[in-house]
């Protein structure tokens, strides 16, 4: 997924082949699903969204400016889809946050993860995450598994510089207390 | 990044991998059936050019007919003129043919393609 390689597709998406589409969806739906499933917490939703979002992309495709990465501009299609399939859907999502739990539950979580096999793993983030702000779950994986820098989620998400600090100080906090709250 | 941050990252990155997504037969599918903008565009482009040209060109025609009292020339010469009114007749008869035809022919092509869709499993757009 370098850049020159994105550059590359496009110039022949743009040249008029359209199967060479098929590169970016390869390359980003995980991530997109990845993005999309923590803000609408549905599988269904989360697929409508990352299709929606990739047809967005190939017809804004003439206006993509390439002084960014594609994978930035793309996600930022998603985290709007995302916005618009909320509002649309209307539902009430049942979430948690700590952000007045002022007690430290890093070691407890550190120790819960080395105890925990990846299957028993898995089951609990997928609970974790349901249970997460949206907002919260968005800037938690794009600045943990997309490794973005906070300027990156600042463009990405429309959010302010110091709106993803406080938001990912507070994804942090809860992500470890209902890691937790899972575990035991 | 200190020891929580990794483990928030391994569980994070663990968990992502384990989706399973058929959508990309379904995505292509409709990138397929779209539009391609910059063709449509260019091809709207080069009619309007035409056509801009096409009316520069009668007009200037029609400066130069005015400028050389072409039309008051003509007024003594009617029986000439009106040999040939009826091939004059006849071929705006034909424009008008061919147009209808024209509009005939792609709206009976889209009827044929949208009852092939509706008869196949292939995404309607």
């Amino acid at each position: 997924m370098s850049a020159e390689l994105d550059n590359s597709h496009i110039q022949s998406i743009l040249g008029g082949d359209k199967e060479a589409f098929r590169y970016f969806v390869q390359a980003y739906k995980e991530m997109g699903y990845s993005i999309a499933i923590s803000m609408v917490k549905d599988q269904n939703d989360a697929k409508d969204v990352v299709q929606n979002a990739f047809i967005s992309a190939y017809k804004c495709l003439p206006s993509f400016r390439q002084d960014s990465k594609f994978s930035t501009w793309f996600y930022k299609i998603v985290v709007n889809e995302s916005l618009k399939q909320l509002k649309r859907a209307n539902r009430t999502i049942e979430t948690s946050t700590f952000k007045d739990d002022i007690k430290d539950y890093t070691s407890e979580f550190n120790e819960a993860v080395e105890k925990l096999d990846l299957i028993d793993r898995n089951l609990k983030i997928d609970e974790v995450l349901d249970l997460m702000k949206p907002k919260e779950a968005l800037v938690l994986k794009l600045h943990y598994l997309h490794e973005e820098s906070i300027l990156e989620m600042v463009r990405l998400t429309g959010f302010t510089k110091s709106n993803i600090k406080v938001l990912l100080h507070r994804a942090r906090k809860s992500f470890l207390v209902l890691f937790i709250k899972f575990n035991n | 990044m200190d020891t929580t941050d990794k483990n928030i990252k391994k569980v994070l990155s663990n968990y992502d991998y384990h989706f399973k997504l058929n959508i990309e037969d379904s995505i292509m599918d409709q990138i397929k059936i779209q539009k391609e903008y910059n063709i449509e565009l260019s091809k709207a482009r080069k009619n309007a050019k035409t056509g801009i040209l096409l009316s520069v060109f009668f007009l200037i025609v029609y400066t130069i007919m005015i400028y050389l009292d072409f039309f008051n020339s003509m007024l003594g010469q009617m029986d000439f003129i009106n040999m040939f009114v009826p091939s004059i007749f006849m071929f705006l008869l034909l424009i008008v043919i061919f147009i209808i035809l024209t509009f005939g022919m792609s709206f009976l092509g889209t009827e044929v393609e949208n009852e092939r869709l509706l008869n196949s499993n292939e995404p309607v757009p």
